[in-house]
């Protein structure tokens, strides 16, 4: 495992790299992180599939995008436009180490998002895409944000926590604050313009939707797919509580939804 | 900057160095922050990262890393699974030791949330490089005058359900059906599966007076997440009352945030007072360097750390010469 950043200076991004472990490599792995919360909730999950992948002969490589985890930037420098650009940064930086052109992306919700915009401007689109629960209603999407922040910070017994919140005047730029991160003004006016009757056109050799299993649909994603999403190949995986705090009450690496996406890969590699 | 160190580099952090602004000495101390609980280094919400360079616009250096197999760095050969305060005092003495092989600091503190609290108090008792400690919810000793405050709070925030479920259970105490209690009993689950890292009432109390005695600075803070076990301003004070130690330790009870910062006055406030606090401990160490001084002077070339190199593959670092 090999930690590195790359770009510009004051402007660099993180990565993690998973050299393969042997044996012929026939197509790297990009994992691309979901928002926020949701990124630190994925993490260890990132990491133990890369793991995998590269075990199996799959070099992966995992990263931040600008303003977070460990890339520079700050919550408001983050936006949808400006992530699609680090995910093509990204693909290129691991496309670097490889000595093959397939290349899969996988992105998790917002993640997925990202790769599927990504895909149309990527010079080499990816030839494999694994989109777990993207998000395609942005509006749906910042709601949910904003339920589960307001979960998350109501507390019975000192309700003085979200009138403090409110009392201090919020930083320039920042539209609304969801579980521990600023979100720009600009980051909402994009997810906002996210709906799904519009969707990328889908840029992939093959493209593969992971859903929650049994579910009604978490706000954002399955019930509001765009229809060329909703026709595509769907695999099923428990739903993950892509929010919790330390996974608490949970797996921190659920085995199936792992195993699942990790056996997508390795047939695509074995076909 | 990406670092490895320990164990053939097993280590995985990140160096926040500060804009030099005086070529001539390297800063007197530097931070070393923890994970919480299985949270990578960059920390709930990213606060470590935010804390990091927050204190490099104090001057002040950092490194966040991970202890071994959290994060990204690797779980130990042949390590049992699970929290091991051993493995953590030795992964933040593989820390602090590349700090003074890289920078030439040779002081430090240690900032934790949490495990990450516990194991900067276990390592503190061991090495006397550690001259500071920031702990959020760390060990906690409650007392009946909490239990009181609690049960009070319980009964005025859901009088009928504090009332059934008492009803139901008096032999286990108190505990509301509100939903929102489920973040508070998770921090309490989440700290009883330390295991191993809890001193008796007793033994933290000798602990903490060995480290004061030792000039030790030491400041906590306990959430309201832990409302179970730590209930109001004053508690630490009458729990230990008539221990030396007391006066000296900063203790703050602080409802208005909880246990990993979620909103984001929470984590300006903590960072502004770990800020303040840190710059109490700079001009401490400025005194005593006057005494005694313990900064190693630049050489001629004026340059203040040595270079970043991209790290390519673990590796183990070798003590080197401090530069600038």
């Amino acid at each position: 495992m090999i930690s590195f950043r790359f770009g510009t200076s004051g402007q660099q991004l993180f990565g993690v790299f998973h050299p393969a472990q042997g044996g012929a490599v026939r197509m790297g792995v990009l994992l691309c992180n979901p928002f926020g919360q949701e990124a630190v909730r994925i993490h260890r999950f990132y990491r133990v599939l890369a793991e995998r992948l590269a075990a199996n002969g799959m070099p992966t490589l995992r990263f931040d995008y600008f303003g977070t985890g460990e890339s520079d930037g700050d919550d408001l420098d983050g936006h949808i436009e400006r992530w699609t650009q680090d995910v093509l940064r990204a693909d290129e930086a691991l496309r670097k180490r490889l000595p093959c052109e397939q290349v899969a992306w996988l992105g998790a919700r917002l993640g997925g998002t990202l790769a599927l915009h990504a895909a149309q401007k990527a010079p080499k689109p990816p030839t494999r895409l694994l989109l777990w629960e993207p998000i395609t209603d942005g509006q749906a999407y910042l709601q949910s944000l904003a339920s589960a922040h307001q979960l998350a910070t109501h507390d019975p017994f000192f309700p003085r926590r979200a009138t403090a919140t409110a009392a201090v005047p919020a930083p320039p730029h920042m539209a609304m604050e969801a579980l521990g991160f600023a979100l720009s003004t600009t980051l909402v006016q994009q997810l906002t313009r996210l709906i799904p009757a519009q969707a990328p056109s889908l840029a992939a050799q093959a493209i593969t939707v992971i859903a929650p299993l049994a579910s009604p649909g978490s706000p954002g994603t399955q019930m509001h797919q765009p229809a060329q999403l909703s026709q595509l190949p769907h695999a099923q995986v428990a739903p993950l509580d892509w929010t919790s705090e330390e996974a608490i009450n949970t797996a921190l690496v659920p085995s199936q939804a792992l195993n699942q996406i990790a056996r997508h890969l390795e047939d695509e590699v074995a076909a | 900057m990406c670092v490895s160190f320990g164990h053939q580099g097993q280590l995985v952090g990140t160096l926040n160095l500060p804009d030099r602004q005086d070529p001539a000495l390297a800063p007197a101390l530097a931070f070393v922050l923890l994970n919480a609980g299985v949270i990578p280094r960059m920390g709930p919400h990213r606060f470590n990262v935010k804390l990091a360079r927050h204190l490099a616009g104090q001057g002040i250096p950092s490194l966040r890393f991970d202890l071994s197999g959290r994060g990204d760095s690797p779980a130990q050969a042949g390590a049992e699974p699970g929290a091991s305060p051993t493995r953590a005092v030795a992964d933040l003495q593989a820390a602090m030791d590349h700090l003074c092989a890289t920078t030439g600091i040779r002081h430090f503190v240690i900032a934790g949330i949490c495990s990450g609290a516990f194991a900067g108090f276990a390592a503190a008792r061991h090495d006397p490089r550690i001259m500071g400690l920031w702990m959020l919810d760390g060990h906690v000793y409650p007392t009946w005058r909490g239990k009181l405050a609690r049960v009070s709070r319980q009964l005025r925030a859901d009088l009928p359900g504090t009332l059934r479920n008492w009803a139901r259970r008096p032999w286990q105490g108190h505990k509301p059906q509100t939903p929102q209690a489920g973040p508070a009993m998770g921090v309490l689950a989440m700290q009883a599966r330390q295991g191993g890292f809890e001193p008796t009432r007793t033994q933290f109390a000798q602990a903490m007076q060995a480290l004061v005695d030792r000039g030790v600075q030491v400041y906590m803070m306990f959430s309201a997440d832990v409302l179970w076990r730590y209930s109001y301003q004053g508690q630490f004070r009458d729990t230990f009352a008539g221990h030396g130690f007391v006066s000296k330790v900063v203790c703050e009870h602080m409802p208005h945030i909880d246990h990993t910062l979620t909103t984001l006055q929470a984590q300006q406030d903590v960072m502004q007072r770990i800020g303040q606090w840190a710059n109490t401990l700079l001009a401490r160490q400025a005194e005593h360097a006057q005494v005694a001084p313990i900064l190693t002077p630049a050489t001629s070339t004026g340059k203040a750390w040595p270079t970043a190199r991209p790290l390519h593959a673990p590796r183990h670092v070798a003590p080197a010469r401090p530069q600038g």
